[in-house]
């Protein structure tokens, strides 16, 4: 009799503990996996009303023979909308119209329209970082049109159009991107006050044979929580080289009519920060290193060492001059901190960063920058022939 | 329940900090935006050590208690007087109902905030004191061998989390400790050190432990400050601002962890948070009854475990609907009124009561 009792009360433990687990929860009727819906991306954007127009790509298993396997040749997926005055509202609505509790656990991407984004970021992403389901690792993008023609669009590159969408966020880096921007680290720089945040820019196109795709269309910057401006391909090179962040990636090399194929990588990037004139000055030093791929031109240089030098002058003068773009249009003109200036003056010169901590926009605008380049071309591509 | 009440009843040094870990694990889970400030992050790297430092000078007389009587302080304010050890014990009971109270509110709270919105407010109370229970009639050594395999479970499965936060360090988000000045990191290491239950846990049951309560205080201080000093450098370098915005940053930095074949870690939070929590509580309700002993002599223990829990359910649910009064008496707690309480004026005042007591002994015999 006691040894039952024993192992009644062992087995009632176990059941309490494994009921807070979530998905077993007594509370309220939870929804079972099949009354759930699994979200893998979600758009953003504010209807003509000035309603909140959510929608989302909603994970729907689609293969032959078990309702959980997928199928490959499918989209797998359906998009669902919802409006409402606020985004929890517009969710709501989503969730009424399709019968399903919503699950955002597996969404890896928050679109928002470029609309929304003028209009400033912050009152938007509260829902996301508030929400438990919500990995806050989740990418942030900011689609050129409307969100809503993201999430619809039926990419059939990948299992499902939103991991497409990862991939070419991925796979755009150094070309037209600075990679992903992540949910946390977006909010950590706008929570800051100090420091810009940049976010890839994506749009629907299509492929040479009519299917849909998507396209990064650039790089946002951002000045408080607001879009400020997009970069270029050189200011994005720059931000990228100063961020200590270009690791084996191409960078475009022309002269003379004739273009280089470089794949180059930052080893490190030395800052210094002091006060000169009444104004901030920043020294850059950046150690690069690189490889020749190919030579495109009507003449390929006849000796090697007359190409090393001049390939390395030519890429030590064209990274400075990115850096210097970069730091032109974020900084002198727009006093946006994007490579986390702030953070280092506030590191490296305390009594300083408090002497400017209150007008560091202003003072970002008036300071000096002084950025040097050592480049260091480790092989040639090809040998003379 | 005879095993509350059996003296031999001992715990390897081993086991000892493992549960002391746990339970201080249960307040690094929980670490929240009140004990940092935005503006100064690194402050609480300093603060932390500094605290650590404190409950290790704060220490000091409960070796002298366990030196001269291997019992604990409840066996030694025998010496003084009957009233002093009942006084004693009242005391001490009411310190421990006073953190199982906090412990099992931040519980609740923490599920209802953010995870299961509108779930019922006294629920989860309900079920880690029912389960709590279970394990306080189980008694100190069969805790102590759960708490081992929890243990091993929280620490590997943080490991992996945090392996895949690594490339998302941002050394930048590290400033100088002392940017806001000394105010603020004596203010953190303050906060740090408040965490007192383990010294009232040797207190007590400090005899109980195998190769002795000095050494296992030793480790258990060292473990936790390096378990809260890695925790808190990913929470700063990770997370930065963001961190400290969040209601529950270790939560928001397993929700940010991605890699493997695990997209998100926080489930494992979620478990190790839960375990932490029955492990912290089955030891403040095991304390509790301990400290009643005295005062019901008569009484099972049994029935008095029994009590202490629905006494806990009970001011909790009346916490849980003053939430105000809640922060105000939280406050209270991290400003390190209860560690200096416990863990000096109780034991100082004992060794004083024994040192007059033997005074007057001696005085009385030269008479």
């Amino acid at each position: 009799m006691k040894k039952s009792i024993k192992t009644l009360c062992i087995l009632l433990s176990c059941f309490f503990v494994f009921s807070l687990l979530t998905g077993c929860m007594l509370i309220k009727t939870p929804p079972r996996l099949k009354e759930r819906g699994i979200i893998l991306a979600v758009g953003v954007d504010l209807s003509e009303e000035g309603d909140f127009l959510l929608t989302a790509q909603k994970f729907v298993p689609k293969g032959a023979g078990a309702m959980s396997a997928i199928d490959p040749g499918k989209s797998n997926n359906v998009v669902m909308e919802g409006r409402g005055k606020s985004i929890t509202k517009a969710f709501l609505d989503m969730q009424t119209k399709f019968g399903k509790e919503l699950f955002l656990g597996n969404n890896s991407y928050i679109i928002i329209g470029k609309d929304v984004a003028e209009q400033g970021l912050f009152k938007y992403l509260p829902f996301f970082l508030e929400s438990y389901e919500q990995g806050k690792g989740a990418a942030v993008l900011i689609s050129e049109t409307t969100a809503k023609e993201i999430t619809n669009n039926q990419v059939e590159q990948d299992i499902m159009p939103a991991s497409s969408l990862g991939e070419v966020t991925k796979r755009a880096k150094g070309i037209s991107t600075a990679g992903e921007t992540v949910l946390y680290k977006l909010s950590s720089d706008i929570l800051s006050r100090k420091r810009s945040a940049v976010i890839p820019s994506v749009k629907k196109t299509k492929t040479a044979d009519d299917k849909d795709a998507f396209s990064m269309e650039g790089t946002y910057f951002l000045k408080g929580d607001k879009i400020c401006d997009k970069f270029s391909e050189k200011e994005l090179a720059g931000y990228l080289i100063l961020k200590d962040d270009w690791n084996n990636l191409f960078f475009p090399l022309e002269y003379d009519g004739k273009n280089y194929g470089i794949f180059m990588t930052v080893k490190n990037v030395k800052r210094k920060a002091y006060f000169q004139d009444g104004r901030l000055v920043f020294d850059f030093k950046i150690k690069i290193n690189g490889n020749l791929r190919e030579t495109v031109g009507e003449d390929r240089r006849k000796d090697d060492e007359g190409l090393i030098d001049f390939v390395t002058a030519l890429t030590k003068k064209e990274a400075e001059k990115c850096c210097n773009l970069f730091l032109e249009k974020t900084a002198k003109e727009n006093g946006c901190d994007c490579i986390k200036m702030s953070l280092y003056l506030k590191n490296k010169n305390p009594k300083l960063y408090k002497l400017v901590e209150n007008n560091f926009e202003d003072y970002l605008k008036k300071a000096k920058f002084n950025v040097s380049v050592d480049f260091e071309l480790n092989k040639l591509g090809l040998k003379k022939g | 329940m005879e095993k509350l009440d059996t003296p031999f009843e001992q715990i390897g040094c081993a086991q000892s900090v493992i549960l002391l870990c746990l339970i201080r694990c249960f307040s690094i889970f929980s670490l929240s935006t009140m004990e940092s400030d935005m503006e100064n992050l690194s402050a609480k790297l300093f603060g932390i050590f500094l605290g650590f430092m404190i409950d290790l000078v704060f220490f000091i007389p409960t070796v002298i208690i366990l030196k001269k009587n291997n019992g604990g302080i409840f066996e030694l304010s025998k010496e003084v007087s009957n009233g002093f050890e009942k006084s004693l014990s009242v005391l001490y009971f009411l310190f421990a109902l006073y953190s199982a109270v906090i412990l099992a509110v931040q519980f609740n709270n923490f599920f209802v905030t953010t995870i299961y919105h509108g779930g019922e407010k006294i629920f989860f109370v309900i079920i880690l004191c029912a389960v709590s229970l279970y394990g306080t009639k189980k008694g100190l050594e069969p805790c102590a061998r759960a708490a081992a395999i929890f243990f091993i479970i929280i620490l590997l499965t943080s490991f992996v989390g945090m392996f895949f936060l690594i490339p998302d360090i941002d050394f930048l988000n590290l400033s100088t400790p002392l940017f806001k000045g000394w105010k603020s990191v004596l203010r953190l290491a303050v906060f740090y050190a408040s965490e007192s239950f383990p010294i009232c846990f040797l207190l007590a049951f400090g005899g109980k432990i195998k190769g002795g309560a000095k050494k296992a205080y030793l480790n258990y201080i060292i473990i936790s400050l390096l378990i809260l000093e890695v925790v808190s450098f990913l929470v700063i370098t990770v997370l930065g601002e963001f961190g400290a915005a969040e209601a529950y940053s270790v939560f928001s930095l397993a929700s940010a962890s991605k890699g493997g074949i695990l997209k998100r870690y926080d489930s494992f939070y979620m478990f190790s948070w839960i375990f932490t929590a029955i492990v912290k509580m089955t030891m403040l309700i095991y304390f509790s009854t301990t400290c009643l002993k005295p005062i019901f002599p008569k009484v099972k223990p049994a029935t008095k475990s029994l009590f202490v829990a629905v006494l806990i359910c009970v001011i909790s649910y009346l916490f849980l609907e003053n939430g105000k009064v809640f922060d105000i008496v939280l406050k209270l707690n991290s400003v390190g009124v209860f560690l200096v309480l416990t863990a000096i004026i109780l034991p100082v005042a004992t060794l004083l009561g024994i040192k007059i007591k033997t005074k007057r002994k001696v005085g009385g015999e030269a008479n």
